[in-house]
C-alpha cells in the first residue's frame, strides 16, 4: 500500500466574502497527482498551501510527513520542495542563469562551483542552455515558464508543486515537460494543476477534479473517462438530450449527456468525463437558480 | 626556451604531491616556466583528481556570468559571492534607485544652500533632513515583500529565512542610504553639526520599520512609521516655531529610544517574519 506524502484534511480558506476552499480533503501518494477544475475552483489556493506560502483558515495539512504550520517542520518541507507558481515573478534584469542561481542561493546552495553546476543542469533539462546568458526580459513567455520550471527542479526535490506548468508551452515543449516530470515521479510526489486534460491523461496515475473549493472526483484517468461511458454519441445535429455538443471537423456533432435510444455511441475521452462531471454541476446550479 | 639543467625526478614527485617546502617549490616553479622537459616530466606525476578539480575550477571561472555593476561593487568591497547575488536582487539596491535618491537629496541640499540666509532657509533644511531620514525607510520598504520583490512567492517557499534575507538587504540599503545622504549633506550651507542631525532619526526610523514589519508587511510598516514620524516632525516644527525641532536634542533622544526599543523587539520577534505566511 502506498504511503500518502500529501494529506489534506477538511481545509477551509476564504478571501473576504469569497470561499476558495470549503472542506477540501484528499491524500496523495508518491507519483503524479493532477488537479483539474475550472478557473476559481481553488486549485491555485490549494497548491499555494502545498508550497507552504499560504496557511488555511482551518483544517490540517501534512506534507512529506511534516506539519507546515510548525516553523521547524515548515523549514524541513521547504528544503525538499520545488515550487512553480501560476504567475512566477522574475528579476527581469537578471539573466536566466543569474535568476536560477539566485533561487539556488535561497535554497541554501552557497558553494559556488557545485551551485553553478546544478544551475546548468536544470537549465539544460528544460533546454535553455543556449539562452542562459540572455536577460529574462528578452525571453519569450514560453522560455520564462521554462526558467520557472528549472528553478523548481533545483536540488531534485521530493515534493514538486507545479501550478499550470504547461500553460504557454508549445507541443514540443509540453512533451519535453512530460518527459522531465515523469522521470522524476517514481519515488517523488508531484502535484500539478492544469487545464490540459491531455497532460493528465499522459502523465497522472491519479486525478482530482475540483469544483467550488472541494474535490468532487478522485480516481485514475480511466475512472474519470468511465464517467462518460455510454454518454457520448455522434449525430448529424445537436441532440436534445445533450449537455454539451460541438461540430467536429468531419461535420458530425459530438454530443455529451443523456444519450437517446439507438444513439451512435463512441468511446469517451478523459475530457468527455471531465466536461460531463463539471458541466453537470454547472447545469444543476443553473437549474436551481 | 630550454635550460641546461633539469630537476631531479624525486623533487618533481615531491612537488606533485605538494610535499616540497615553499622555498624549493618557488625555485622549481620558476624553472618550470622555462623548461619544457621538466614540465613534461611533471605532468604524469600530478594526480588525475587534482588535475580534474583544477580544470573544473578554471571552467567554472570562465563560464561564470559576468556580474552586474552593483554586484561587482559589492564583490570589490569583500561581500561574499552568494550574498552579493542576494543583494543584487534587491529592488532598492539598483543603480536607478541610488541615482533617484542622490538626485532627491542633492537637490534638497542645494536648495538649502541657495536659500541660506533667507526666510526659506529653515524650511529647506527641514526638507533635506526629512528626506535623508526617510530615504533608508523607503529603501527597506522596497527591499523585500509582496509587491516589491517579483520573485517573493518563490522566495518564501525556499528554506532561506525571511528575517535573514530582510536583515541582509536592510543593512545594505541602510549603508548605501547613509553614504548617499552623507555625501549630499556636504552641499549644505554650514558644515556643522546640522549635517548629521538626520543620522540618528534615520537609524531609529529604519529599525522601527523593521520592528513594525514583524506585524505588518514591510511596505505597510514603512508607510506607517514614515508618515507617523513626518506628521510628528511637522507638528513639532509648527508648535515650537523651530523648523528643526524634531531634530533637536529631544528628537535625537527619542530616536535613540526608538532604536533601542526596536532592537529589543527584533530580538524577541524576528521569528514572526517566518510565521507570518500570507493569508
Amino acid at each position: 500500500m502506498s504511503v500518502s506524502t500529501v494529506e489534506i484534511t477538511d481545509v477551509h480558506k476564504r478571501y473576504g466574502s469569497t470561499t476558495a476552499l470549503s472542506g477540501l480533503s484528499f491524500d496523495a501518494p508518491a507519483g503524479i497527482t493532477g488537479l483539474l477544475g475550472p478557473n476559481g475552483a481553488g486549485k491555485t489556493t490549494l497548491l499555494r498551501m502545498a508550497a507552504t506560502v499560504l496557511a488555511p483558515d482551518t483544517g490540517q495539512l501534512r506534507l512529506l510527513g511534516w506539519d507546515p504550520s510548525v516553523s521547524d517542520e515548515r523549514l524541513a518541507i521547504r528544503r525538499r520542495l520545488g515550487y512553480m507558481p501560476q504567475e512566477p515573478g522574475f528579476h527581469r534584469s537578471f539573466t536566466a542563469f543569474e535568476f536560477v542561481d539566485y533561487i539556488a542561493i535561497l535554497k541554501e546552495m552557497t558553494e559556488r562551483r557545485s551551485r553553478h553546476e546544478e544551475v546548468r543542469r536544470v537549465l539544460a533539462l528544460v533546454s535553455l542552455e543556449s539562452v542562459m546568458d540572455r536577460k529574462i526580459k528578452t525571453l519569450s513567455g514560453g522560455m520564462r515558464r521554462r526558467v520557472a520550471l528549472a528553478q523548481a527542479l533545483l536540488g531534485d526535490p521530493d515534493l514538486l508543486v507545479l501550478d499550470e506548468p504547461t500553460a504557454g508551452l508549445d507541443p514540443e515543449q509540453r512533451l519535453r515537460f512530460r518527459e522531465i516530470v515523469s522521470e522524476r515521479a517514481a519515488d517523488r510526489t508531484v502535484l500539478l494543476s492544469t487545464h490540459q486534460t491531455e497532460d493528465v491523461a499522459a502523465l497522472c496515475p491519479r486525478v482530482i477534479v475540483m469544483l467550488d473549493g472541494a474535490a468532487m472526483f478522485e480516481g485514475t484517468p480511466k475512472d474519470l473517462t468511465d464517467v462518460a461511458t455510454g454518454r457520448v454519441w455522434l449525430a448529424a445535429e445537436r441532440s436534445p438530450g445533450a449537455r454539451l455538443s460541438w461540430r467536429t471537423p468531419d461535420g458530425a456533432h459530438r454530443n455529451i449527456g443523456d444519450a437517446p435510444d439507438g444513439a451512435d455511441l463512441v468511446a469517451p475521452t478523459l475530457e468527455d468525463g471531465y466536461l460531463l462531471l463539471v458541466g453537470e454541476r454547472a447545469f444543476a446550479e443553473d437549474e436551481a437558480a | 626556451m630550454s635550460t641546461t639543467w633539469h630537476a631531479d625526478p624525486s623533487v618533481l614527485a615531491l612537488y606533485a604531491a605538494e610535499d616540497l617546502d615553499d622555498v624549493r617549490a618557488s625555485s622549481l616553479e620558476a624553472h618550470l616556466l622555462a623548461c619544457n622537459h621538466c614540465r613534461r616530466a611533471l605532468a604524469p606525476m600530478v594526480p588525475t583528481p587534482r588535475l580534474d578539480a583544477m580544470w573544473s575550477e578554471i571552467s567554472t571561472a570562465l563560464d561564470a556570468p559576468h556580474p552586474g555593476l552593483v554586484e561587482q561593487v559589492l564583490l570589490r568591497f569583500g561581500v561574499r559571492e552568494h550574498v552579493a547575488r542576494l543583494l543584487a536582487a534587491t529592488p532598492s539596491l539598483r543603480l536607478s534607485w541610488f541615482l533617484a535618491e542622490a538626485f532627491a537629496l542633492g537637490s534638497a541640499a542645494l536648495a538649502a544652500h541657495h536659500s541660506s540666509g533667507t526666510r526659506a532657509a529653515g524650511a529647506s533644511l527641514f526638507l533635506f533632513l526629512v528626506l535623508a531620514a526617510l530615504a533608508p525607510v523607503a529603501g527597506v520598504a522596497a527591499a523585500f515583500g509582496p509587491g516589491v520583490d517579483p520573485a517573493y512567492e518563490i522566495g518564501i517557499a525556499s528554506p532561506m529565512r525571511s528575517d535573514r534575507l530582510l536583515f541582509i538587504r536592510a543593512t545594505a540599503v541602510l549603508i548605501a542610504s547613509i553614504l548617499i545622504g552623507g555625501v549630499a549633506a556636504l552641499a549644505l550651507p554650514d558644515l556643522d553639526r546640522t549635517v548629521a542631525l538626520w543620522l540618528l532619526p534615520a537609524l531609529g526610523l529604519t529599525l522601527t520599520t523593521l520592528a513594525v514589519a514583524t506585524w505588518l508587511q514591510p511596505i505597510a510598516a514603512a508607510c506607517t512609521v514614515g508618515l507617523g514620524w513626518l506628521l510628528l516632525a511637522a507638528a513639532a516644527s509648527v508648535a515650537t516655531t523651530d523648523p528643526l525641532a524634531a531634530f533637536q536634542a529631544l528628537g535625537q533622544v527619542l530616536s535613540m529610544v526608538a532604536l533601542l526599543t526596536s532592537v529589543s523587539v527584533l530580538a524577541h520577534r524576528r521569528s514572526a517574519y517566518e510565521g507570518r505566511i500570507p493569508s
